[in-house]
Parts: C-alpha cells; sequence; structure tokens
C-alpha cells in the first residue's frame, strides 16, 4: 500500500548548509499492517511522514500511497490518508463535532453520511462529554483526541500516525492502541513512528529502524531481535544504534 | 480548478472560528460604536471649556507711547477684559518683548510719535501689534486688540464722514453668490475627510482577521492538517480571503455608519447655530451609498495584501511587523485625498488605494462619471487578484509554511545581493511608482525651466524609481536591465524600424485624429510639446533633451525593469504586450497612448530578441529624433505634404520595409538565449 524508494530529502541550513534529513530510506508497508518507524529525535521519521502525506516534497527518490505517486497525483494521495501529525493542533474556538465536521466536508463526505460519522467517532473516541464544548477549554489529552478522530472521518485506507501516544495518559493511549489494532484488523495500512519501544514491540508487524535519516535495520520484531541476539527491542535498537556505520560522526540523540 | 463547496466551507469555518473569538468582536462591533461618540464628546468638551476660557479671560495689553494717542487708549480702556499697562514715555518697541516672549504680558500696542498730527490730518496712521504667536493667550489678545484698534478706526471714520452719504467710504461693492447646490459644497469639503477615513478604516479592519487566519493558523498548529486535507491551496486561500473581505466590510461600513451618525448628530446639536453662518452638514442619501463604492475595491485590495502577508510570516509577532508598512502606505495614499486641485482622471485610476481615496471625493462632489468607477473597481480587482496570485505561492512554499522560515540572513543577503530577478509584481511597483511620482511630484516640477523640467521628469520620476526598486528588490542589473553588447545588425537594423514604425504609426494617427474623441487631447498634448520646444531652444539642444533622454530613461524603466519582470510570469509575448500598453499608458492622452502602445511593443520584441537594452534605446532616440525633426519643418515638403503626415509614396514604401527589416532583425542573432537559459536558477522576487 505504501511504497518508499530510495527517498531523500535535503533542506538548506543557514549554519549547516545542506542536510539531509533522509538520505536514501527505502521500505514497504502492505495492507493490514502495522508499520513501525522506530529512531530517535530527529532520525528522520516525521520528515518521511510528511512527505508520505505530501506537505513535502522529495529531493529525489519514488514514494506512493495505494499506487499513487505523492509528488505527480498529491489530491489523491491526500484523500487515501488520514495523517495526524507530532505537533498537531486543534482551532480552539471550534468544538470537537465541529472540528469533525469541518474536516469530513473538506474531504467530500455527504452532510447526512457525515452525521453519523461524526457520532460514531465521538463515541469510539469517549467523547460524549465534551463534544459540544470549544476545543480552547479541554485538556491535552481531550485535544489528541480530537485530532486522532479528525484525522479518521474519512475512514481512510492509510493511517499516518507520528508519535500519537506522546504526552498522553495510558488510558487514552490505550484508546489509541484498541483503535490500531482494530484498523488492521479491518486491513487498512498503519503507518506509526514513536520512539517508545514497548509501544513498538506490541503493535507493529513490521519495524524500520531509522537514525540519520538512514534505515539500519526493518524486519518483524522478533526478527530484529534474533538478529542482534537481544532479549527485548529496546536492546536490539541500542546495539544496532552503537553499530551504525557512521557512529562517531554525528551524535543525533 | 476551484470547488465551490470546499471554498465555502473554509469560508463558513473562517467566519465561525472568527466570530466565535471576543477580540474580533470587539476590533468588528464594539470599537466601531463606541469610539466616535467618545471621542467627539471628550473632544468637544475640552475644545469648549478651553475655547471659552481663552475668549472670556483677561489679557494684559501694554500701550508703548500712550500719550501720543489718547483717545485710542481711552476706547481700550472702556473694555474692562483688558489690563493695561502704559510703558514709560520714552521707552521704545522692543522694550516690552521680555514680558511678551515669558507670557507676562499678552500683546503690546506700539504708537508712533506723530500719531495725532496724522489723525487731524486726516491721514492714515499706523500702530504696531507686537504679539507672540507661539502661545495660544497672545493669539487670542491680538484678535481682541486688533478688534479694537478697527473698531477706534471705525469711530474715527464716522466722524470724518460727517455730513457724507451712506456708503461713501465703499464705492463699490461686490455681492458673492454660491450656485453649488448646498449638498455639492458640504459633499466637496467633506468627501476628502471621509476619503480619508475610508482608506483607514478598509486597512485597519483587514489587519486582524488576516494575521488571525494565516499567522494565527501557522501558530496554533493547524496549517499543516489543512494542507494535508484534500482543500486545493487555492481554494484555501479564496475561502479564508472570502472571510477576510466580509468581516473587513462589516467592520468598515460599520465604522462609517457610526462615524456619521456621530458627526450629524454633532453638528446638528452643537453646531446647529453655524448653520445660518453656511455650514451645513448634507449629503443626499444617494450620495452616502455611493461612498460605499469605493469601499469595495478597497477592501478586496487590502485583505488581499495583508492575507498575503501574513500567510508570509511565521508567527503573529511578525505579521503585525509585515502589516505596519502596510498601513502606513495606507496613510499616506489617505491624505492624498485632502490635496487640493487633483483631478480624476484614468491614469490616476490605476493607482492603488489613491484611486479609491480621490474616487470618494469625485462621488461626494457628485463630479463622476461611471467610466472613472469602472477604471477604479477593475485596476483595483486586477492587483487584488496579483496579491492573491502571491498568497497562493505563498501557499505553495513548504519553507515558508511549515520549517518557520529562517531568521533574515545579513550575511547570505549581502553575498547573494545582485543576484535576483524581476516579476510580475516588482514590474507593477515599478510602473505604479512611476505613475504616481507622476501625479503627485509632477505637478510641483512644472515651474521649472525647460531643461531642468526634462532633466527632472525623465531622471528623478522614470529612472530614479525603477533603479532604486532594483536595488532594495536585489535584482541582477545586467540582466534585470539587459546591459549586453548588442548585434550590431540589430543595431544597423534600429533606426530603419524605427523610421518605418513611425511613418506606419503616425499615419495611423493620421487617419485617427479624426474621430472627435482623440482629437481636441492630441491637439493640446502637441501645443505643450511645441512650447517646450521653444523653451529649449535649438535643434541640437531639443534633440538631446527630448530624444536622448527620454530614450535612455524609459527604455531603462520599461525595457529593463518592467518588461523583465512581466516576461518572466507572464510569458514572452503576454509581457511584450502588457509592457507595451504599459508604455502607453503612461503617455495619458488618449491617441498618443494607441501609437505609443504599439511602438512599445516593438520595442519590446527588440529588446527581448537582442538580449541589449542599447537596441530598444537607439531605435526609441531615432524615433523621437525623427518626430522632432519633422515637426521642426526640416523635412523636404513632398515628403511631408498633408499637414506634417507622411505622403503615400513614402507610406508605402515604409509598409514594405519594415516586415524585411524585422525579418532581417529577427535571423540575426541576439543574446536572449542566455538569458532563458538562466531563468531557472535564480529566486523570483514577484
Amino acid at each position: 500500500m505504501i511504497s518508499v524508494h530510495e527517498l531523500r530529502k535535503v533542506f538548506h541550513d543557514r549554519k549547516r548548509g545542506e542536510v539531509a534529513a533522509v538520505d536514501g530510506l527505502t521500505f514497504d508497508a502492505p495492507a493490514g499492517t502495522v508499520f513501525g518507524l522506530l529512531g530517535p529525535n530527529g532520525a528522520g521519521k516525521t520528515t518521511t511522514l510528511r512527505i508520505l502525506s505530501t506537505v513535502f516534497r522529495p529531493t529525489s527518490g519514488r514514494v506512493t500511497v495505494m499506487g499513487h505517486d505523492v509528488v505527480r497525483e498529491p489530491h489523491l494521495v491526500r484523500k487515501a490518508i488520514g495523517f495526524l501529525s507530532g505537533d498537531t493542533g486543534v482551532y480552539e474556538r471550534l468544538t470537537p463535532r465541529e472540528m469533525i465536521g469541518y474536516f469530513g466536508a473538506l474531504y467530500g463526505i455527504p452532510p447526512a453520511l457525515l452525521k453519523d460519522r461524526q457520532d460514531s467517532l465521538i463515541r469510539e473516541f469517549e467523547m460524549e462529554s465534551y463534544a459540544d464544548t470549544t476545543c480552547g477549554k479541554l485538556s491535552t489529552g481531550m485535544k489528541k483526541k480530537v485530532s486522532i478522530a479528525r484525522a479518521l472521518v474519512h475512514d481512510p485506507k492509510v493511517i499516518i500516525l507520528d508519535e500519537p501516544t506522546s504526552g498522553l495518559d495510558i488510558l487514552i493511549s490505550r484508546v489509541l492502541v484498541d483503535y490500531v489494532k482494530r484498523a488492521k484488523e479491518a486491513g487498512k495500512c498503519v503507518i506509526y513512528s514513536t520512539h517508545v519501544m514497548a509501544e513498538a514491540e506490541k503493535l507493529c508487524d513490521r519495524v524500520a529502524i531509522i537514525a540519520d535519516g538512514r534505515k539500519l535495520a526493518e524486519g518483524t520484531v522478533a526478527e530484529l531481535k534474533e538478529q542482534t541476539g537481544s532479549p527485548d527491542l529496546e536492546d536490539a535498537f541500542f546495539r544496532l544504534f552503537d553499530a551504525r556505520p557512521d557512529a562517531g560522526k554525528a551524535a543525533t540523540a | 480548478m476551484i470547488r465551490l463547496p470546499n471554498v465555502l466551507t473554509i469560508f463558513r469555518k473562517e467566519m465561525i472560528d472568527l466570530l466565535r473569538d471576543r477580540r474580533t468582536i470587539f476590533g468588528m462591533v464594539v470599537v466601531p460604536i463606541l469610539i466616535y461618540p467618545l471621542l467627539l464628546i471628550m473632544f468637544s468638551q475640552v475644545l469648549a471649556s478651553q475655547t471659552e476660557r481663552l475668549m472670556t479671560r483677561k489679557y494684559s495689553l501694554v500701550v508703548v507711547g500712550a500719550l501720543n494717542a489718547p483717545g485710542l487708549v481711552e476706547h481700550l480702556k472702556t473694555d474692562d477684559s483688558w489690563e493695561i499697562t502704559e510703558a514709560a514715555p520714552g521707552s521704545d518697541a522692543a522694550s516690552s518683548d521680555t514680558p511678551l516672549l515669558e507670557g507676562a504680558a499678552h500683546v503690546v500696542l506700539v504708537v508712533p510719535a506723530g500719531f495725532l498730527e496724522t489723525m487731524q490730518a486726516e491721514k492714515s496712521a499706523t500702530v504696531e501689534l507686537r504679539f507672540n504667536k507661539a502661545k495660544d493667550e497672545s493669539n487670542f489678545a491680538l484678535h481682541r486688540a486688533r478688534e479694537a484698534v478697527e473698531d477706534y478706526s471705525a469711530q474715527v471714520l464716522r466722524i470724518r464722514l460727517q455730513g457724507k452719504p451712506d456708503g461713501f467710504e465703499r464705492p463699490v461693492v461686490a455681492d458673492e453668490n454660491d450656485i453649488a447646490p448646498p449638498e455639492r459644497t458640504s459633499g466637496f469639503h467633506l468627501g476628502r475627510l471621509l476619503a480619508m477615513l475610508l482608506v483607514l478604516m478598509s486597512a485597519v479592519s483587514a489587519f486582524y482577521p488576516a494575521i488571525d487566519m494565516a499567522s494565527g493558523e501557522k501558530e496554533r498548529g493547524t496549517m499543516e492538517t489543512l494542507l494535508v486535507s484534500p482543500a486545493l491551496r487555492s481554494e484555501i486561500v479564496f475561502g479564508k480571503y472570502l472571510a477576510v473581505a466580509t468581516i473587513a466590510a462589516f467592520t468598515a461600513v460599520l465604522h462609517l455608519t457610526s462615524m456619521g451618525v456621530t458627526f450629524s448628530y454633532f453638528f446638528k446639536n452643537t453646531l446647529g447655530a453655524a448653520k445660518g453662518a453656511g455650514l451645513t452638514f448634507s449629503i443626499r442619501p444617494s450620495s452616502a451609498l455611493l461612498v460605499l463604492l469605493p469601499l469595495i475595491p478597497l477592501n478586496l485590495l487590502f485583505s488581499a495584501l495583508c492575507l498575503g502577508l501574513s500567510a508570509f510570516a511565521r508567527s503573529y509577532k511578525e505579521a503585525m511587523v509585515y502589516l505596519t508598512p502596510v498601513m502606513i502606505v495606507a496613510n499616506v495614499a489617505s491624505f492624498s485625498a485632502l490635496v487640493p486641485g487633483i483631478e480624476f482622471n484614468y491614469a490616476l485610476a490605476l493607482i492603488p488605494i489613491q484611486n479609491c481615496a480621490m474616487l470618494t471625493v469625485a462621488l461626494l462632489s457628485g463630479d463622476w462619471k461611471w467610466g472613472h468607477v469602472l477604471a477604479t473597481f477593475a485596476s483595483s480587482s486586477v492587483y487584488a487578484l496579483v496579491a492573491l496570485r502571491w498568497t497562493w505561492s505563498i501557499f505553495q512554499r513548504e519553507d515558508v509554511l511549515l520549517r518557520g522560515g529562517a531568521d533574515f540572513d545579513w550575511k547570505r543577503w549581502l553575498k547573494t545581493w545582485g543576484s535576483a530577478r524581476p516579476g510580475l509584481g516588482t514590474a507593477l511597483v515599478a510602473v505604479i511608482a512611476m505613475m504616481a511620482l507622476t501625479l503627485t511630484v509632477g505637478p510641483t516640477l512644472q515651474g521649472m525651466k525647460a531643461h531642468r523640467l526634462m532633466l527632472a521628469h525623465q531622471l528623478l520620476i522614470i529612472a530614479l524609481p525603477a533603479g532604486i526598486i532594483a536595488m532594495l528588490a536585489s535584482l541582477n542589473f545586467r540582466s534585470t536591465f539587459r546591459i549586453r553588447a548588442a548585434n550590431p545588425v540589430h543595431l544597423a537594423l534600429a533606426p530603419v524600424i524605427a523610421v518605418c514604425a513611425l511613418v506606419l504609426l503616425t499615419t495611423l494617427a493620421a487617419w485617427l485624429v479624426d474621430f472627435a474623441f482623440f482629437k481636441k487631447s492630441a491637439l493640446e498634448h502637441g501645443e505643450k510639446l511645441i512650447e517646450t520646444q521653444k523653451a529649449l531652444g535649438g535643434l541640437p539642444t531639443i534633440l538631446v533633451f527630448m530624444a536622448l533622454l527620454p530614450a535612455v530613461c524609459e527604455e531603462f524603466l520599461f525595457r529593463g525593469i518592467v518588461l523583465s519582470g512581466l516576461r518572466r510570469d507572464l510569458g514572452r509575448w503576454a509581457g511584450i504586450a502588457a509592457c507595451g500598453a504599459f508604455f502607453g499608458v503612461a503617455h495619458q492622452v488618449p491617441l498618443v497612448v494607441l501609437i505609443v502602445s504599439l511602438f512599445g511593443m516593438i520595442l519590446g520584441w527588440m529588446a527581448l530578441h537582442s538580449g541589449s537594452l542599447l537596441v530598444s534605446v537607439v531605435t526609441h532616440a531615432i524615433w523621437n529624433a525623427s518626430l522632432l525633426i519633422a515637426q521642426a519643418g526640416k523635412v523636404p515638403r513632398w515628403l511631408l505634404p498633408d499637414k506634417g503626415f507622411p505622403a503615400w509614396p513614402v507610406v508605402t514604401v515604409a509598409a514594405l520595409v519594415l516586415p524585411a527589416a524585422i525579418w532581417a532583425f529577427h535571423r540575426a542573432r541576439g543574446s536572449d538565449e542566455e538569458e532563458l537559459a538562466g531563468d531557472g536558477g535564480a529566486t523570483s522576487i514577484s
């Protein structure tokens, strides 16, 4: 469903000059899987996801979502994906119901259907008690739920989640994790970026470990543990990270 | 492709979002309704009490030489609002200046020796009133003293006139009658004030919603989410634009209504007494509605401009900084409404903001045409569209939208200075600057001698702004102004093309001038040119100042920065056409506009194809020179038999030679390809 081939994204930085945030990344995520992108801050996770969601254009390489090229057919890609960015915000003066309704309308959902969709999302994420309070008055966790519901309003086939559980308590995290499991069973493709290893271990079918914009390893959690001879994913990550080719040059973490 | 449902969805959401914001409601409703009554109450209270105090208080008057005019002093003493001090006999006028400066005395009356004798001889005597203009009290005291002296003078006159019939001292009296309907005169004065406020209000009203909708959205972290939705960038821009324009229009109308109601109430009640003196405040309801017309283009333009700048900014704070110059420009442009003597014309209609201010003045004074309204609307809409296109291009830039952009980097700017290429925006700014200067600075140059006038006009109004804009925009001078060596073949063909084009186009003009629409203005224009020629003197001087100088300066502007900018964004042919049209319009006179536009397009093509400004300068100079030589009568009679227009054989030859010359010009290689190749790499400043 998602195919990333030799992806490269270069930013121009005043102090450092040309900086490759993503440098030759390749992976495939088929339908019905949860694909984890694991890596420290600054590894290129967010940049990759932004390219997948058409916000950034790749410098080179080829990225397709459900067969649509992100550069040539961005409008088709946007329709197909639900994207939750890491630092996403909510419209403080709209209510959760209006937020969901607004994006639903932009996705072209007919009004009658949209109403049902709003109701079911509010129920699913347990937002009934504050569905009609303006978002400015909600807590961080509540806002995150609104954002998640908003990203899923058009029932996308591909769901891209950028560190979705950061800053959330375990109760809300559980709601999200449960949703991801159900989405996977429904045959959707979920791309999940995180730096919490335990979460990835529990949730992801396949994992790619990346650092400095490059892939260090890819496989199922079991494969990675076996490959590195580690008892858990966290240990496997550290071994891969310390053994990376240019470990001495750039200290990113 | 814009899908209306998406635009409306975005518009609706932005409206709900804004209307729930307490700051919007405060700025949109509370401020307009409350500010004018409050200001007026405060202002009139303070003014009334202060004026009252100054009018009724006692003032101290020092009389120097009181003994010289006992009658006058006696007369002054009958008014007990004076505190009169008589200076010691023999003291001079300047002796009382110190108390005057310090405020101890308010006005000094100096009576010269011999005053009495002059009075007795029934002649006119002069007394001196010394006062201190820097003090309000002294001004009021002067006013009172002047009245007292005039009063005394009238008394003496009555005595002198004893036995003469009434009206003896005023043999002829002129009775002045204003036939303008009262609403026109009041509309005229009121219109200027209103026009100023209209511009300011339109700008202020768009300020907040624009900031909130673009930089606010970035700051809150919702921009990325919106961009990932299937809504197109153009739909987002239009939806937001509609919302800004709606809120801004509502606010501006409310401001004006509140202001109108407050002022009319104030005039009716407080100044009711003044009505008898001819001060009326009456606009017909139809005029009041007409005033709302210029509000529409103003609103469209300011909303687009504010939205674009706000999208460009990274944060609320930065947006404020970028929008401040817009407010300053609006302020300055609005003051132009107060400048007397500017008549509305089609050239003025092309200057943004100012056109709306002047249109308001024209509408309220009743002296306007629908053509003016249409031209103002059309030009403002074009500018608004350009601003929107710019906004849209910002929404395409991932660095501006998401990465937070970089802080302004002086080192990089200096290093890359002079490498940018002009775009549509740069070209428009250059043309507008030239037009605005022509209309504002132009008239003040008129008093100059012919040499200086031509120099000042060409250098200050035409060449200098283009140079300054190019420097500020950090343009590459070489490529922008086509400073390249010319192909000798092109240079050789330039005079041929110039002369043939002149022959053909003047023939066209000769045929068109019979239409009444063109005739009058064209003749007046011709007369003005001939006057300038006479003032310049001999033919060589005329050729330098009226052929070479304008050719260099006008080519620098039009075939330099304007053509480069237009061509980059509009493409080759549309760029040439638009540049020619601007070049024509700058000449203002209808017939001349047409002819010069066509010639401008030829020049544009030549400049682009040859890649050298020298070619178009030479062509332009030869055209000017041939025209001047023909006007000076230095051309054989058989060439120009008919009222100075070319003979048919000449026209036929020109018609045959011109296509051949253009073909040869086209065949000869220019350095245009080089320019085309360079287009992709550099940054645009559109």
